[in-house]
């Protein structure tokens, strides 16, 4: 369907799965480590209690790096990436499968061993927690390294490599602050706002940090990767509207959600709350719709049809989340309770 | 109020929409290629600012 096919959306999942348990490990290690604070203080207590809340984000992500890997053995994929195309031969695909399959294995092991101290040894579990996280993460910053081996670490290798592992700092923490924010909305606790948001432009600098690795990444292989076709275009289009949208919600409407929880009792105007929703929506719409399209590189839509698509994704999930926030948020809020 | 490096950011997204117009009209990446590293600059900003 559209030049789209089965072995793509393995692909593309495999790719979801190992940037958000990365994303989940990589902030969940922050969270804990902040948790760590000498003065004992309550913020202690809220970091601890929001970076074990990312395990069960990490958990969804091994879930799906998991179903997506046992299908991936057995098929071959190719890549492209960013609109920008760059094709790893079969023999790169399956050389990065023979060395990344055993630690894959032994991974799921470790999330198994995480999973029965989580469960059975919670004290353990939370003491640990930072040194779990740090392992989970440097296990899937390896596996999320090697879409592709060519054999040395040549200029296409260190494009394969940045252009993978961005998606742990881009699209993985996008959904670890959407995520973060939703438990936010859902327990109605201002100490936890209070303690969340500022965190908010620190994660920030680390999403814009990850699309400037994927530039520079693309800048090595440059005259090899080019190809000027609708997706190249409409993927430029989106990563430029990524920025401006970026720019905006980072900036002014994170600086104006910290004031409203600092100024306890103030809250943000509806038009600037209204901002704020809708900002969120292109930014997660924006991440999904550059790393899906991505991993399609045989789509036979025009570009009129690609921003047909996007806008369409945009105005669903801003409609989702106008739903969410009258519904489910409250179920979310009575069990996180 | 915008700070420096968030308006950086924002001419290197509005140059990226444009320069890809102009990668599509002329041929030229001239433009794409300067919002690029106007892109690198406004994030180092951001980095390195207290």
């Amino acid at each position: 369907m559209f030049g789209m096919e089965f072995l793509e959306f393995v692909s593309f999942a495999k790719q979801l799965g190992l940037a958000l348990a990365g994303a989940a490990a990589f902030w969940g290690l922050v969270l804990s480590i902040k948790s760590h604070h000498p003065a004992k203080g309550p913020e202690c207590i809220i970091f601890d209690w929001l970076a074990t809340r990312l395990f069960f984000l990490l958990l969804a992500g091994f879930g799906i790096a998991l179903c997506a890997w046992i299908l991936f053995l057995f098929l071959m994929p190719v890549y492209a990436h960013e609109g920008i195309i760059l094709v790893p031969s079969q023999q790169e695909v399956i050389r990065a499968l023979e060395i990344t399959s055993p630690v894959f294995a032994v991974w799921a092991v470790f999330v198994l061993i995480s999973l029965w101290l989580n469960r059975f040894k919670p004290v353990l579990f939370g003491e640990w927690l930072s040194g779990i996280y740090v392992a989970h993460f440097i296990f899937l910053l390896f596996l999320i390294s090697l879409p592709a081996w060519s054999g040395n670490l040549n200029a296409h290798q260190w494009f394969y490599i940045g252009h993978s592992v961005h998606s742990i700092f881009t699209f993985g923490s996008v959904i670890v602050l959407d995520f973060l924010v939703l438990i936010s909305m859902a327990v109605r606790s201002p100490a936890i706002k209070e303690h969340l948001y500022p965190m908010f432009p620190l994660i920030s600098k680390f999403i814009w940090v990850g699309l400037g690795i994927d530039f520079l990444s693309v800048a090595l292989v440059f005259d090899d990767a080019i190809q000027m076709t609708p997706k190249f275009f409409f993927m430029q289009t989106v990563v430029g509207i990524l920025i401006i949208n970026g720019t905006i919600l980072s900036g002014p409407i994170t600086r104006k959600m910290i004031q409203a929880v600092r100024n306890k009792g103030s809250e943000m105007s509806k038009n600037w709350m209204r901002a704020a929703d809708l900002c969120g929506v292109i930014s997660v719409s924006s991440w999904f719709t550059i790393t899906f399209t991505d991993f399609f590189h045989h789509l036979t839509f025009q570009y009129w049809q690609f921003l047909l698509a996007y806008v369409s994704l945009i105005a669903t999930l801003y409609a989702g989340h106008k739903i969410m926030q009258l519904f489910p948020i409250a179920l979310i809020g009575r069990h996180a309770e | 109020m915008l700070k420096l490096n968030e308006a950086l950011l924002l001419v290197a997204g509005i140059s990226l929409v444009f320069g890809v117009a102009l990668v599509y009209l002329t041929g030229s990446f001239s433009v794409w290629i300067f919002a690029k590293i106007l892109y690198g600059v406004g994030v180092s900003v951001f980095i390195f600012e207290k």
